[in-house]
């Protein structure tokens, strides 16, 4: 009873704070599925506590084992999920970077212009 | 010259139609010859990263070379005085931080693209490409009607030599291009290369950031474009010496070697959605 009330607890507390960044604007609606995501599986073993079992049965693998492998499938998919979103934003970054540099370029005021240029982010030698 | 024209066979293509087997109609006159080299709007792309003893003497050499041609210099983020260090009256386009030889390049060709060039023209700012060898490529890609003319080191006859360990590195790649898609090539690193406005228009909507060079040569080939090499005479860099050690040479072949397999499965010009001529 105490494990099915602290999973409720988790599940609802990491929903609550989804909600709350949501209202915010500090999170897409988008990245807000990601968060529900989350959430849900301990929804589903606050209900029923004896999944994880009933799935190793099923699977015919150790009840620890499929717990891990579980927990590391979830792990895998959140990774995979922020590894999207990290990309399509480099992407965004990169267009941007070169569109002001090429209308810097078109206004004479590229880095050779300036007569004090102000020190930028450290270069980034493994690209180059 | 060597065309890269595939084994059919192995990538199960049919052959493109070429301008000259279509006939034309009666009453059309026949087309015009294609405007030489020097009536060409061309733009030579020169990325740099922390090149500042070499990128000056290269831009006036080719200034000199080349007076018909504009030269973009694109300063990568570098930390030296690069920038400073180009000749006046030089277009420069300074990005903010640096992206890499994939980004940098691409700035080169959206802004081809932008200004309506006809050609563009990479030429590395380390000095290892000779611009006396930038008309062969253009000339190449008018006769030949290629998307991409490459210069190749391996196909021309000079002192210079690459080091053992880049030239297996070099081969081992072109195998693999050619394991996977049919495409002989001698020299698919080389940054010595020309495009004309179709690649422009397709490298300005997407371009590899990572590992360009390999990669273009093969994505261009799967979206049918016309892919030929030229002999091309390089030299040793002006200055400094290359990062890429035996260790790193090995890891950059891996990475390349699955990037190139996973381009596989992409396409990142679809004509349909680009509206390429």
């Amino acid at each position: 009873m105490i494990a099915r009330i602290i999973l409720l607890l988790f599940g609802a507390t990491v929903l609550i704070a989804a909600v709350l960044r949501l209202r915010t604007y500090r999170l897409k609606e988008r990245h807000m599925l990601l968060f529900t995501i989350t959430g849900l599986p301990f929804l589903v073993l606050a209900v029923w506590p004896t999944g994880v079992g009933w799935l190793a049965e099923k699977l015919r693998i150790e009840y620890h084992t499929v717990s891990v492998l579980c927990v590391v499938a979830f792990l895998i998919l959140m990774v995979f999920e922020l590894l999207t979103i990290v990309s399509l934003q480099d992407r965004k970054i990169s267009t941007l970077a070169q569109i002001v540099g090429i209308i810097m370029e078109k206004h004479g005021m590229s880095d050779r212009n300036a007569a004090d240029t102000p020190p930028g982010p450290p270069a980034d030698d493994s690209k180059s | 010259m060597v065309v890269l024209t595939p084994t059919l066979q192995s990538t199960g293509l049919k052959p493109l139609p070429v301008m000259r087997d279509i006939p034309l109609p009666a009453g059309q006159p026949p087309p015009q010859a294609p405007p030489s080299p020097a009536k060409l709007k061309c733009l030579i792309i020169i990325p740099a990263f922390n090149e500042s003893k070499s990128v000056g003497r290269l831009v006036r050499r080719v200034n000199r070379l080349l007076p018909d041609y504009d030269v973009l210099v694109i300063d990568d983020g570098s930390t030296d005085d690069t920038v400073r260090n180009v000749p006046p009256n030089t277009r420069v386009v300074s990005l903010p931080f640096n992206l890499g030889i994939g980004g940098a390049m691409q700035t080169g060709y959206r802004y081809a693209a932008l200004h309506r060039y006809d050609v563009a023209v990479q030429v590395d700012a380390d000095g290892q490409h000779r611009p006396s060898g930038v008309r062969q490529l253009i000339r190449t890609l008018q006769s030949t009607g290629a998307d991409l003319v490459v210069g190749s080191r391996f196909l021309a006859t000079s002192r210079f030599r690459t080091s053992m360990p880049r030239m297996m590195g070099i081969r081992l790649l072109s195998a693999w291009i050619r394991l996977l898609s049919g495409l002989q090539i001698t020299d698919c690193t080389s940054g010595f290369r020309a495009v004309n406005r179709r690649v422009i228009r397709a490298y300005a909507h997407w371009y590899p950031e990572d590992y360009p060079e390999p990669e273009v040569v093969l994505l261009l080939h799967r979206s049918k474009f016309k892919v030929v090499e030229v002999p091309a005479l390089m030299r040793r860099r002006m200055y400094g010496k290359s990062s890429i050690s035996l260790a790193a040479g090995l890891f950059y072949v891996l990475k390349v070697g699955v990037c190139l397999l996973l381009d596989m499965v992409r396409q990142p010009w679809p004509s349909s959605k680009l509206d390429l001529p």
